[in-house]
């Protein structure tokens, strides 16, 4: 089982744990879940799953050890005067900061080691040879267990959670290891937090006519967007970010859009069919996109693409970061020599920093990954900086911000601004990814579109129509998405043959012009590799 | 809506899928077996334009049985029809697959199962997909929607496209390494996998019900051929009272030069090395089993000339 459109889960896995699930009585629906999820993910990653079943004890553990001193502590206040009560606060506050941070480090320590031992080794060699230092140091191959990028910032969510007692530890390990380990969400997400999704999975309720259907075209939706889409443009993408020097810039410039296509087909799809997946099991995820193209600025589209990274980041970084004491500080000196507007940007940078190195690292240990993440910061705070003189200068242009001419020049920067962020994180290396700039930018020439040079590159003329076509249907049900059309709910209202003309049409667009079969090369889960 | 209607409501949709499938099947299949025609592996299907029950051994297997054994050459020397209905990476599906394809229009006395197939790993879903792709042709040739012409609603399938190599691919590379001895003796065994067994079972069974010879041959191959695999192929072979013929084990009467007749260092023959192979076994078959020679029989003339366009190909290949 290599994806979520394998034919062996979506002709065998899936069916069967469907009738599985709606076979067993409802306690034992859980237990049908876990089954699954653990098979689903030994069958990728084998023996790696002792990983995923430490991290599920370590945080079962930590959590019931938070309560405890949570418990103990309400048990002291109870009986302290009245004028203790601070320090008491503080004392244990203190001794949950100590297992916080345990449980965070035991977490962040794996995943450092399983994800990053083999860029930080290559780095320190590379350091030690510039400065003439003959030691080198030997790179392991350390086995990484799928969907540990995932799981491991669930499970500190969970930490963080009980520790700001927003929820309650759970001393069901079950629901726990099913809230961890869930097959649809294990290997790409969405990064689920345990009060949004651990009950309602383990509810173990039965699949409904209405969850069914709405899942399943959820999934061929996800289907038209990753094999028609995605995989039709893998080899074109491919070849063009293997062999970049030998194309002109209008080359490197359609490649650069069609990857981005790709990320945002093969990415959002995946999340359809998880989505979808879930739903016939009458469980809702957490959605991770939200029509991120129709985003007029780039922390509008980072609210838009990856939502639940994004709000991780958000919850578990920014907002601690710039509640920290130092950085409380740091905004009063600042706001009073630089003004209202400027002084708390400079806190906000650090922790906007801090969320940026993160996210660039998270996404993979290369240097254009992190390239990726302070390309996306400068991008954030030049907009945050400027955004007051900018609105000054439209004012004075007479132009109407909330106009569609303006909304439509904004959505189209900011699309350029993410296909420029995109082409690096793609690059093979930096130097690539710069040598492939420069290329698009003072390079550029039409001259292989023109000879057809281009259609021999993986797609052909057909290839780029079918392309064009699927990006414009998918274009067309996010613009009514966006205008909270919902087009699953609205093709239900339609007569029974409407809808099933709809349906049939769909199933054949995918059978005939999915990139499937031979001469063919899927793309891997990208955000799997993650 | 009741639970029967329901049920019933998707019996109905599926079974409309399932027409709209078969008819979509009836425009994408290929109207003819030329490449042109967008027909996969047009040399393997070759099989469907030749003459009825004028193949009397039919080889099947991965590249290395079209690497390896040429039927031109077998006749040219002996006599003897052959056709190699093998395919690149061919798994033991689709083997079986062909061997059904090239039964429907032939009754072949002897099959030849070159062994590489068996060691090719596929699971159940690939091959629950290729029966699929059999019923539902649209599945495998969904590509085609990019040449569809206006025949292809209305026109039925006629295979006219002969192959004058008979499946055989003609390769003169030369990519040499030393020779060295690869077949090192040993008691170990390296199994191939249940599935890959179960459809071996299945052609063993079907030859028999067809009233043909199976035979298992391994062409030389320094990649793919070991000690380990010869036991286990041959504990298979002794399983179901088939004959084994490991050329691998054969260097005085197949002598492949290793640095000569190979075209990638060892993975498959070229030519020569094909030569080589084809030689000795078409003597085998030829003295060993009820074979009759075509050469100058008029119902076989069509092999004359394709015999001729092969010895043309092999002059324009030499200059």
């Amino acid at each position: 089982m290599t994806s979520f459109f394998s034919v062996f889960y979506l002709a065998i896995f899936l069916p069967v744990m469907v009738i599985l699930y709606n076979v067993c009585p409802k306690k034992y629906r859980p237990i049908v879940l876990i089954a699954g999820s653990y098979f689903y993910f030994y069958s990728i990653s084998g023996k790696l799953l002792i990983y995923l079943l430490f991290s599920t004890m370590s945080i079962h553990h930590i959590g019931l050890w938070l309560t405890d001193i949570q418990g103990e502590r309400d048990g002291v206040l109870k009986e302290a005067a009245k004028e203790e009560k601070k320090a008491i606060k503080a004392e244990y506050l203190k001794k949950q900061r100590r297992v916080l941070f345990f449980g965070v480090m035991l977490h962040l320590g794996i995943l450092l080691v399983v994800k990053y031992t083999p860029f930080f080794a290559t780095n320190i060699n590379t350091l030690f040879d510039a400065m003439g230092i003959n030691i080198t140091l030997t790179i392991p191959k350390i086995m990484m267990p799928i969907g540990i990028s995932f799981y491991t910032l669930s499970a500190i969510s969970y930490i963080f959670d009980v520790y700001r007692e927003t929820i309650k530890a759970d001393k069901n390990i079950a629901r726990l290891a099913l809230f961890m380990s869930f097959f649809p969400h294990i290997m790409e997400g969405p990064i689920c937090r345990y009060s949004d999704t651990a009950h309602n999975l383990y509810k173990g309720e039965r699949t409904n006519y209405q969850c069914l259907t709405f899942g399943l075209q959820r999934i061929l939706f996800a289907m038209v967007k990753k094999m028609v889409v995605a995989d039709r443009l893998n080899d074109f993408i491919q070849e063009v970010f293997t062999n970049y020097s030998q194309y002109d810039g209008g080359v490197i410039l359609v490649g650069a859009v069609c990857y981005t296509i790709q990320l945002y087909m093969e990415f959002s799809g995946t999340m359809d069919i998880v989505i979808g997946t879930a739903q016939i099991f009458n469980v809702r995820l957490p959605e991770n996109f939200k029509q991120p193209f129709f985003s007029r600025t780039i922390s509008d589209f980072w609210s838009r693409w990856h939502i639940t990274l994004g709000t991780f980041f958000k919850d578990y970084i920014f907002y601690p970061l710039t509640m920290s004491k130092p950085l409380k500080k740091l905004t009063t000196k600042a706001r009073k020599r630089l003004g209202n507007h400027l002084g708390p940007m400079l806190a906000g940078a650090i922790a906007l920093f801090c969320v940026w190195l993160s996210n660039g690292l998270w996404h993979g240990a290369g240097w254009q990954y992190i390239f990726f993440g302070m390309y996306h910061f400068a991008l954030i705070l030049t907009g945050n900086i400027v955004e007051p003189y900018s609105r000054n200068l439209l004012k004075k242009l007479h132009i109407n911000k909330e106009g569609l001419p303006y909304g439509i020049f904004s959505m189209l920067r900011t699309t350029c601004l993410v296909i420029v962020g995109e082409l690096f994180f793609r690059a093979e290396g930096i130097k690539a990814g710069f040598a492939m700039f420069k290329n698009m930018v003072f390079n550029f020439s039409i001259t292989s579109v023109k000879n057809g040079q281009i259609f021999a590159l993986g797609m052909d003329k057909h290839d780029f129509l079918i392309v064009a076509i699927s990006v414009i249907i998918i274009f067309v049900v996010s613009l009514l998405k966006e205008n909270n059309i919902n087009v699953r709910g609205e093709i239900a209202k339609r007569n029974i043959f409407i809808r099933w003309a709809i349906y049939y049409a769909i199933i054949m667009f995918i059978i005939i012009f999915g990139a499937y079969g031979r001469g063919y090369t899927p793309v891997d889960p990208i955000y799997a590799n993650f | 809506m009741s639970v029967l209607k329901k049920v019933l409501k998707c019996v109905l949709f599926m079974t409309g899928l399932v027409v709209i499938l078969m008819v979509s099947g009836l425009v994408f299949m290929p109207k003819n077996n030329m490449k042109e025609s967008g027909i996969e592996d047009f040399q393997t299907n070759g099989i469907r334009s030749e003459k009825k029950n004028t193949i009397d051994v039919l080889v099947l297997g991965d590249s290395l049985s079209y690497a390896g054994i040429s039927p031109i050459i077998m006749y040219k020397d002996y006599g003897i029809t052959s056709y190699v209905c093998g395919s690149s990476g061919q798994q033991m599906f689709d083997t079986y697959r062909y061997l059904k394809i090239a039964f429907e229009n032939q009754k072949p006395k002897y099959v030849i199962l070159e062994t590489d197939a068996l060691y090719r790993k596929f699971d159940m879903a690939e091959s629950i997909g290729s029966d699929v792709q059999g019923i539902l042709p649209v599945f495998r040739y969904h590509d085609r929607w990019k040449n569809l012409e206006l025949k292809d609603f209305k026109g039925k399938a006629k295979y006219t496209a002969v192959n004058d190599h008979k499946g055989y691919r003609y390769n003169d590379t030369i990519k040499g390494i030393p020779n060295k001895q690869y077949m090192i003796e040993t008691t170990e065994i390296q199994d191939m996998t249940d599935l890959s067994k179960n459809y071996f079972d299945q052609i063993a069974q079907f030859c028999r019900k067809n009233g043909a010879e199976l035979i298992l041959v391994s062409v030389p191959s320094v990649r793919n051929c070991n000690y380990k695999k010869h036991n286990a192929i041959k504990k298979l072979a002794d399983k179901y009272g088939v004959e084994f013929i490991n050329l691998n084990l054969m260097p005085e009467e197949v002598p492949i030069d290793w640095e000569v007749d190979t075209r990638d260092k060892g993975d498959h023959l070229n030519h020569t090395g094909a030569t080589k192979v084809t030689s000795y076994l078409g003597k085998y078959l030829f003295e060993n089993k009820e074979l009759k020679d075509h050469r100058f029989d008029e119902k076989y003339d069509h092999w004359n000339k394709s015999l001729e366009e092969y010895l043309k190909t092999l002059e324009t290949a030499k200059k």
